[in-house]
Order: C-alpha cells, then sequence, then structure tokens
C-alpha cells in the first residue's frame, strides 16, 4: 500500500471511530492512552512560559550565549512549574506547557508565573552580568487560562505526543506571545476571579494587577513578582 | 539548601561551563548529549507545520471534532515527513518541527511541505466532509522552511525531548508557519536558491512568488499555493 492509501485510510479511521472519554483525576501521560480515540476529560488550569524576542537573541548573539539563556530559563521554569504542583505537558524548543488541577489550580498556576518572574530578574540576568558583564537581559512572559481539556493521543512520537484540547490550551499560548514589557503575567478573566486574594493584592495593600482588552475579552496583567523560598 | 538557592547555584553553573562542541552528521537525540554544557552542531533545514486557525476551531467546534483534525493533521505530518527523511524534533500540540540534514536537504524540506499541502486538501479536507457531511470547516494550515547552521543542546526539562535548537532556521522556520494561510507553504530566499528546480517550475509555470517579509524585516522570502502529490 502506497502512503497515500496509508494516509486515507488512517484519516478515516479517525473519523470514524467512536470516542471512549473518562473523566481525569490526573494529567494523563502518554501511556495512560490507547492510540485509538480515547480520551481523557479534565478541568485544567494551562500555562505557557516563553521567551520574549527569542528571534533578535540568536540573531545578534552567540549561539552559546542563546543556548545559555535557554537551558537557564528553562530550567528555572520547570523547577517551578513542579514546585507548585503543576505537570510539565509540553516543551518546543522556547517555549513550555504546563497543566495545573486540584481545588488550588488557579492561584498556583499564578504564583508560579509570578514565581518565574522572580527567577529571571533575581536570578538568571544578574548570573549574566556576573559571567559576561553584558548588558543583554531576558524578558520572557507567562500566559494563562482554564477551561475543560480533551486530552488524546496523536502517534506521532514515541512520548509527549499528547494533544490537549481546549479553549485553555490555545488561549495560553496567544497570551504568552503578547510582548508589553515590564508586564510579565497574563491571566484570562476565568483565572483572575478563581485566583485566590494573596496573589492579587500585595502584603502592602496594592493592587497588583491591571485589567486589558484583548480580542474582545477581558484580561489581566501584572509585573509583579513572587519571591523564590529561600 | 532552599529553591532560590539551588536555582542560583546551577544558573552560575550553566554560563561559568565551558561548551564541548562537535559537527553532527545525524540528527541528535537526548541520549547523544549530556547535560552539561555539551552540543553538536549540524547545517540543517528546520520545517514547522501549524494547524492555522486553531483557536477559532477549538472555540467553533466540539472538542472531539478539533482532536480529530490535529489527530489527522499530526499524523500525516509526521508521515510524510518521515517519507523524506526528515527527523521530528519537537512536537507541542498543534505544530511540528522537524530537522532535515544531508543531501538534497532543502528539496526533501519544501517536497515535505507541497506534500502536506496535497494531504490536506485531497486527503484530509474531503474525508472529514464525507464523515461529517453537511460541514462546511475547511483545513488550513502553513508550513515555514528556513536553513542554517543549528547548535543543538539538551536543556533537562523532561525526561524525553528536551533538546534546544538555536539557530536562525528553527526560530525563521517557526516564525514563517504563522504567516496567513492564504498560501499554505512560506520559504527563504536561501532555501528558494539551492532547492531543485522541479520545485520552482511546473510547465513552465512558477510555482513560487517571491514577497517581502513585512511583518517581520523585509527581507525576500517565497510563497506557495502549489502542491506535490502523495502516491
Amino acid at each position: 500500500m502506497g502512503l497515500a492509501d496509508d494516509l486515507k485510510t488512517e484519516v478515516a479511521r479517525v473519523f470514524r471511530d467512536q470516542w471512549t472519554t473518562r473523566d481525569g483525576q490526573v494529567v494523563p501521560d502518554t501511556p495512560d492512552l490507547k492510540l485509538a480515540n480515547d480520551g481523557v476529560t479534565l478541568d485544567a488550569t494551562v500555562l505557557y512560559a516563553d521567551i520574549d524576542g527569542s528571534t533578535s537573541m540568536v540573531d545578534s548573539q552567540t549561539a552559546q550565549f542563546a543556548a545559555e539563556v535557554y537551558k537557564t530559563y528553562l530550567l528555572c521554569v520547570a523547577r517551578l512549574i513542579r514546585s507548585e504542583g503543576g505537570t510539565i505537558t509540553a516543551y518546543d524548543g522556547d517555549r513550555v506547557m504546563a497543566v495545573f488541577i486540584g481545588s488550588s489550580k488557579n492561584t498556583a498556576a499564578v504564583r508560579c508565573g509570578m514565581k518565574i518572574k522572580a527567577a529571571v530578574t533575581n536570578i538568571i540576568n544578574p548570573a549574566i552580568k556576573a559571567q559576561y558583564s553584558s548588558n543583554f537581559e531576558l524578558q520572557q512572559v507567562v500566559g494563562i487560562d482554564m477551561s475543560s481539556l480533551l486530552v488524546a493521543r496523536t502517534g506521532i512520537r514515541g512520548s509527549n505526543d499528547l494533544v490537549w484540547v481546549g479553549p485553555a490550551a490555545n488561549h495560553a499560548a496567544k497570551l504568552s506571545s503578547l510582548s508589553e514589557q515590564p508586564y510579565s503575567t497574563f491571566i484570562s478573566e476565568d483565572v483572575f476571579n478563581k485566583m485566590n486574594q494573596a496573589v492579587k493584592v500585595s502584603s502592602s495593600g496594592k493592587d497588583m494587577w491591571e485589567s486589558r482588552t484583548w480580542r474582545g475579552k477581558t484580561v489581566y496583567r501584572s509585573s509583579w513578582f513572587w519571591n523564590v523560598p529561600n | 539548601m532552599g529553591l532560590k538557592d539551588e536555582l542560583s547555584q546551577h544558573v552560575a553553573d550553566i554560563y561559568k561551563a565551558v561548551w564541548k562542541e562537535r559537527d553532527g552528521t545525524v540528527v541528535p537525540d537526548d541520549t547523544s548529549l549530556t547535560l552539561a554544557n555539551d552540543a553538536v552542531k549540524l547545517n540543517a533545514t528546520v520545517l514547522y507545520a501549524d494547524l492555522a486557525d486553531s483557536t477559532t476551531m477549538v472555540d467553533g467546534h466540539k472538542k472531539f471534532f478539533a482532536a480529530e483534525m490535529y489527530k489527522t493533521f499530526l499524523h500525516c505530518a509526521a508521515k510524510i515527513i518521515r517519507s523524506e527523511n526528515g527527523d521530528i524534533t519537537a512536537y507541542d500540540g498543534d505544530r511540528v518541527m522537524a530537522v532535515f540534514i544531508g543531501d538534497l536537504k532543502n528539496s526533501r524540506a519544501v517536497r515535505t511541505a507541497l506534500k502536506i499541502n496535497y494531504a490536506v486538501s485531497y486527503i484530509l479536507n474531503p474525508e472529514q466532509r464525507t464523515f461529517y457531511t453537511g460541514s462546511n470547516f475547511m483545513m488550513k494550515h502553513v508550513v515555514g522552511v528556513d536553513t542554517s547552521d543549528l547548535f543543538v543542546a539538551k536543556t533537562g526539562v523532561r525526561g524525553a525531548n528536551d533538546l534546544v535548537w538555536v539557530g536562525r532556521a528553527a526560530n525563521y522556520a517557526a516564525k514563517l508557519s504563522a504567516l496567513p494561510h492564504s498560501y499554505a507553504t512560506y520559504i527563504t530566499k536561501e532555501v528558494y536558491n539551492v532547492m531543485i528546480d522541479e520545485l520552482k517550475v511546473t510547465d513552465g509555470k512558477a510555482m513560487w512568488e517571491e514577497v517581502r517579509w513585512d511583518s517581520f524585516d523585509n527581507r525576500s522570502i517565497y510563497r506557495s499555493s502549489w502542491w506535490w502529490r502523495v502516491d
């Protein structure tokens, strides 16, 4: 059978097959799902963390330096996501996707976004200055939204081949591509309404978020950070 | 040691460490690199294939329908990439990154792009409409292709699939795949200049149009809505 017939058969099978779905209590992993139309539905908060200006960084810096910036950013993002109980669900070069579930998923995701800002400001940029006496400053953006998600396998790679279908996955990715420094955390109105007061108002009583309109929706942005515990 | 100290230590180590580099002749995977500053340099062509308007699709259709669109698009893109000896290097939800190296890497990557266009137009959309009679949904996609030196290192973010690809082609191909879906394929001049004539002209007709990349830096790029038959 040639490639065209092979593709036709597989495509028709995906459209024809009935879905089996179940509600998930944990973030699924590739082995939890079958390759057929098998799905898990979850109420989840999605976080995307993305380097702002990576093309100009790659164009203007050495590959070695740019690779170090990617490595240190991704290291901090991954550790902070795990420290807040999130699961890293995808990673493609310069952006990381994570999923938070459970009763305080919005607060945890937002605190994580604000801790990533702290790591960039207080750990990564000072380390760049210390090593290279360079004026380069890493900038990044985190986008967060919540919704119900359908998780299914795509069969595209051995591992890491899940597809996350739901508005939160798309909107969080789009929010993380906004470039409005020094604002580095963008969240949907649903997330803002559900999150805890501690991540809304600072210890000195200042409002840490401001609303703005984005594609006809209200979203909130912040330039505040949350200290990474010592 | 608290989390902050641990991160500070680790970050400083990465900036301090000296890179060990070697030239690569195969596409590395995460077992061929160590977590320290170890890198492979490659001359490669990068392809990104992106499902266009996925936000609208997810907002406007049932999740199962959208999931089927993702699954079928990604399946066809992956099979076609492999049939042209490309390596799938990253995948994040709705877009696929692939790397081509060796002889005719640019022509193979561009033929992959044109074959993905064929699969969407002549396999995916017809099958989808046959099954969902009355559906007026049309899947749209965009493929971007660029070529450059790449510097590949391990990030340690996840167990698998955690390489970082540093180089112009990785960024430009991703950016090209986010251009308007009125054309299915966008490639840089560097790719166009070296690809075989068969991919440039059919029956005397130019398959590509040179345009300015006005949403970026106005450099010349080429766009096409032609397809290449999948046999």
